[in-house]
């Protein structure tokens, strides 16, 4: 400060200070309690254990914490996994797990893939609720939309697919995503059949199993029966002698060219192409009937019901691989090429209401 | 005794023979007692010293030691002070910083003009106090000061500046602001 009146008050304040004594006093005071046993390095209270700032500044209890949050979410992600419409979780799996699995399938084939995936497990749920009567009609009603959601994704996808040049793969992920929800829909209707006197659990799965077909068929735009007649119109010369074509009684003509219509035309199919199916059915089929061969269970049975029907499913794949081959014999490949890709998908059904069958006889 | 507890040891000796009355001057117009003076400023270079031989990182010491001689103050009047109802219900003075008493006053001994001053200061709003006492009388830089009254230095320069125009209604004559206002004994 200029004003030296100022400077002069400050200074007579600083001459506040201890005395000489008191200074060494306080030193000695101070040496010898930082000398004595255990001072110098202060004893931890046993509660700082619990004090969060101690905590907070130990690397390994804050690695320890990190990795037990990331357990915990991965913990409630996986549990979310199996969580039911109306369940606490089911927003998790459907706005977290899902988004997740969104945004990691990349390639079209991924995505086709992964939207499949999404329709399987939301016709699981709803089967999973209808076994134990509370599939109720709000519930079914938003997941029969979330399943149209991804259905219709997956034509799109599978759209891309083949734009990419993979006609094949992604003919091959729609024989899967239909031949699965198509045996699902079957094996719930075998089931329903059997517990008939139940009641009104009966019912929602059936409208399930409904639920499944539609989204199974939605997929090439014509219903079960139009497939049927599809199937029927290209196998006319032979199947007129046979009797397992499922030609739906309610499948007119019209359906028939509308399915013609709607279907995915297999124009640009090569000759390696249909071989490639051929291979692949003939090999399933042989795998899919030793494994039929080999099961036995009692008369009348659950199993009995669902292995016959794994039956029939891989005797109508095998006249629909006979009649393929007739129809590539004379040079029709596209429509031998889809005939066989019918055979693959029956084949699969057959296999996995044979896997239904085999679980429960274990 | 190791190499390291001598350099300390060193260390501790220098500090304290160069800020020990700086402290307990803050300490003694604080709670106006020499003896309690006296205990606060063993107390915060006993703290101090434990610091230092648990290697603490410090990175002002002059504003470290008024740190822990400033908490200190604070914990032995939450001690000392009487709860009264008024005392629950009226609003708290937010530096923690209690007025001298006026009996109080006579046990530092001092000559007129810093008297004078002294009491100018003490005179202040609570929120200036401080700030004007450890810029003008003991020389402490705005972020020194900024760091032990855990403020912001923008903060403290304003506090500084208001107060100062506060002090000089007080005192009567005009003190020069910041411009030329390197006291004598400062260190920057």
């Amino acid at each position: 400060m200029k004003n030296p009146k100022f400077t002069h008050a400050v200074q007579q304040i600083r001459n506040v200070t201890m005395t000489a004594s008191e200074k060494k006093a306080m030193l000695a005071r101070i040496a010898a309690s930082a000398t004595a046993p255990g001072y110098s390095q202060p004893v931890r209270s046993p509660w700082t254990l619990f004090s969060f700032g101690w905590v907070t500044q130990q690397p390994w209890v804050v690695a320890v914490a990190v990795c037990l949050i990331i357990v915990g979410a991965g913990g409630v992600s996986l549990s979310a996994e199996r969580a039911l419409p109306g369940s606490v979780l089911y927003p998790i799996k459907v706005s977290v797990n899902e988004s997740v699995r969104d945004r990691l399938a990349q390639t079209p084939e991924s995505q086709a893939l992964w939207s499949a995936a999404k329709s399987e497990r939301r016709i699981n749920e709803a089967a999973a609720l209808a076994v134990t009567d509370s599939l109720d009609q709000a519930t079914q009603e938003r997941l029969q939309v979330r399943l149209s959601m991804h259905t219709q994704e997956l034509v799109q996808v599978l759209d891309q697919v083949r734009q990419t040049g993979s006609v094949e793969r992604a003919d091959e992920i729609k024989v899967v995503f239909q031949a699965t929800l198509g045996a699902q829909a079957e094996i719930l209707e075998i089931i329903s059949q059997e517990d008939e006197r139940t009641g009104p659990v009966v019912d929602t799965r059936i409208v399930v199993a409904g639920l499944a077909r539609t989204s199974a068929d939605s997929l090439d735009g014509m219903s079960s029966a139009a497939r049927g007649a599809a199937f029927a119109k290209i196998a006319a010369p032979t199947m007129m002698a046979m009797n397992s074509a499922p030609v739906a009684p309610e499948a007119d003509t019209s359906q028939a060219d509308m399915s013609n219509q709607a279907a995915p035309s297999h124009t640009s199919v090569t000759e390696e192409s249909y071989i490639r199916a051929h291979e692949a059915t003939q090999k399933l089929m042989l795998a899919v009937l030793e494994q039929l061969e080999n099961a036995s269970v009692k008369q009348g049975s659950l199993q009995e019901k669902l292995l016959t029907r794994a039956a029939e499913y891989l005797n109508q794949a095998k006249n629909q691989y006979e009649e393929a081959d007739k129809i590539h014999d004379a040079r029709d490949v596209a429509g031998a090429y889809s005939l066989m890709l019918e055979a693959q998908r029956a084949t699969i059904e057959s296999h996995i209401i044979l896997r239904a069958a085999l679980k429960k006889i274990q | 005794m190791s190499t390291n507890a001598h350099t300390t040891q060193a260390t501790f000796n220098t500090i304290y023979a160069e800020q020990s009355d700086a402290i307990f001057r803050f300490c003694l117009i604080r709670v106006s007692d020499r003896d309690q003076a006296l205990d606060i400023t063993q107390e915060t270079f006993t703290r101090f010293w434990q610091s230092l031989v648990q290697g603490k990182e410090m990175i002002h010491t002059r504003a470290f030691l008024f740190t822990i001689a400033n908490h200190l103050i604070i914990d032995w009047y939450r001690k000392k002070k009487p709860v009264s109802l008024e005392g629950l219900a009226g609003p708290e003075d937010e530096e923690g910083y209690e007025p001298v008493q006026e009996n109080a006053k006579m046990n530092i001994e001092m000559e007129a003009e810093g008297r004078y001053v002294l009491d100018a200061i003490q005179k202040m709003g609570p929120s200036y106090r401080q700030s004007v006492y450890l810029r003008y009388v003991e020389g402490l830089s705005p972020p020194e000061i900024a760091s032990i009254l855990g403020l912001s230095t923008n903060a403290v320069s304003v506090r500084i500046s208001r107060g100062l125009e506060e002090l000089r209604k007080l005192v009567g004559y005009d003190i020069e602001s910041e411009e030329g206002a390197q006291l004598p004994h400062e260190k920057s």
